[in-house]
């Protein structure tokens, strides 16, 4: 299990503050937000990239003070930074890189590389950027990391490749044993494959839980304005005027006047009408 | 462990930064052009260019191992599962095995000047001095202990090459007790505290190279 408790980070003028929240194993975990919210940030620490000014961050009760080896050894990551050597061949990336992990299955990655066409004799920085996230994603699965964290692979990635990706993370999390923690912009795909979200706003957690927990919280309601106006503030997240009626994010859906039509959020109507709230 | 060391310093190798041949080439090469044009067409010797085009191509040689092979590493290096003190080791001995390759060939080339254009004992002696210092360098970060080291060594290793041109080329006669003194003394005021400088330059430097830079700069 991953576990953040009061995470705080401050880096220029941007904080991460109080970060607090679970990821059990067995879960899809998507982390949105606006760019600048702190997905990276977020990431970066777990990845032990950078430290926390305050509070504690364990994995599996491993924390990287004193048990760095160990807790690395759990994790396999796609960045949006190129981390293989350029002018290295994709096998002898992983071969160089591989030496480093008592896991690594070369042949795993050779398997994984055919499957998205790419040839280990290939150099690194001959790839395409999507091509390259692929090869990375490749060595992630062969090192058999018990978690894999991901920061935006999927916008790089064709549709076709798109669904054969979640298929090897469905795939990944099977057991119960493994988790995905995939920041991403693309939050159409994490409305059908997702189990648990978090939702970070200028630095700030805004929630963290399940998917089902999500959608049982928030409703989109929609209809006459007046009717929406009726709606206890404090229950309003978000709302909008159009040409044909009012549309709100509400928190408590025995809230909603049975005249307005209601149903769960998407992920991305969830962060639209929060942001549209915020500015209010 | 030998073996590990060269395939990790073929395998890693990639142009970081052309700092290190701007330095080396306004601080040690520049001064051998300097010395062969001072040498006029009287003196010149096609034997005697050709090892100082030897010494040259040394001194360039290890400026791009150094460009290449910087001591801080790519980032995917410290995602992988190492202790700092694992890191640590791994980081001085890559930096160990590439000192020991630099001084493997600037000992090659100040032996082909010295044998090919008969500069006497104490002038190979001068260049193969500034060969060590030149093999030890490495990249390091924008610290002010970069700065300091060079500040302090720029201006040994410019009058060390200086000193080059007082010295006979040939006539082993001329070379009296009081230039011996003044020497030594140069050897003690500049080129031992240069040394020590930038011994501790680099050393804090592989220290810091143990953990990622994003850590270290935002701890």
């Amino acid at each position: 299990m991953i576990v953040f408790s009061g995470i705080h980070k401050r880096l220029g003028g941007f904080t991460l503050k109080d970060a607090t929240f679970e990821i059990p194993e067995g879960y899809i975990c998507g982390l949105v937000g606006r760019n600048g919210a702190g997905k990276t940030t977020l990431l970066n620490l777990l990845l032990g990239l950078l430290q926390p000014d305050a509070g504690s961050l364990q994995v599996d009760g491993l924390e990287y003070d004193g048990n760095e080896k160990e807790l690395r050894k759990l994790l396999g990551c796609v960045l949006v930074d190129e981390l293989f050597e350029g002018r290295l061949s994709l096998a002898e990336n992983a071969a160089y890189f591989g030496s480093y992990y008592e896991a690594y299955d070369d042949d795993l990655y050779r398997e994984r590389l055919e499957q998205f066409r790419l040839s280990p004799k290939k150099k690194f920085k001959e790839l395409s950027k999507g091509a390259k996230l692929k090869c990375q994603f490749a060595f992630a699965l062969a090192i058999r990391p018990k978690y894999l964290i991901l920061d935006e692979p999927t916008a790089n990635f064709d549709p076709e490749f798109r669904e054969a990706f979640w298929k090897i993370l469905k795939e990944f999390i099977a057991d119960g044993e493994h988790s995905v923690l995939l920041a991403t912009h693309l939050t159409e795909d994490l409305d059908r494959m997702a189990d648990y979200l978090l939702f970070l706003d200028g630095g700030e957690l805004i929630f963290s839980g399940d998917m089902e927990n999500f959608r049982d919280s928030y409703r989109i309601v929609s209809g006459e304005d007046y009717l929406i106006r009726n709606i206890p503030e404090k229950n309003v997240i978000g709302s909008e005027k159009g040409a044909y009626g009012t549309k709100a994010l509400v928190t408590h859906r025995r809230s909603v006047p049975e005249e307005l039509s209601s149903v769960a959020p998407s992920i991305e109507e969830f962060m639209y009408f929060y942001s549209v709230g915020r500015q209010k | 462990m030998l073996k590990k060391q060269w395939k990790e310093y073929f395998l890693t190798g990639k142009i970081q930064s052309w700092r290190p041949m701007l330095i080396y080439f306004e601080i040690f090469v520049l001064p051998i052009y300097i010395r062969m044009v001072m040498l006029g067409k009287d003196n010149f010797s096609w034997k005697g260019g050709m090892g100082e085009t030897v010494l040259m191509i040394g001194f360039l040689l290890v400026a791009f191992s150094e460009m290449t092979h910087p001591i801080r590493r790519g980032k995917m290096y410290y995602l992988c599962p190492r202790s700092r003190e694992e890191r640590l080791q791994e980081i001085r001995d890559a930096y160990h095995f590439r000192c020991m390759l630099h001084l493997i060939v600037m000992s090659v080339m100040c032996g082909t000047l010295y044998l090919m254009k008969g500069v006497n004992v104490y002038s190979a002696g001068y260049i193969f001095l500034n060969g060590i210092l030149a093999s030890f360098l490495s990249q390091v970060s924008n610290s002010n202990k970069s700065m300091l080291l060079n500040l302090f060594l720029t201006p040994a290793i410019v009058m060390g090459s200086l000193f080059q041109f007082a010295l006979p080329t040939e006539d082993l006669q001329r070379v009296d007790i009081i230039f011996l003194i003044c020497c030594a003394v140069f050897f003690v005021m500049a080129i031992l505290p240069a040394f020590w400088s930038m011994k501790k330059c680099i050393d804090q430097e592989i220290e810091e190279a143990a953990v990622c830079e994003e850590v270290r700069d935002h701890a």
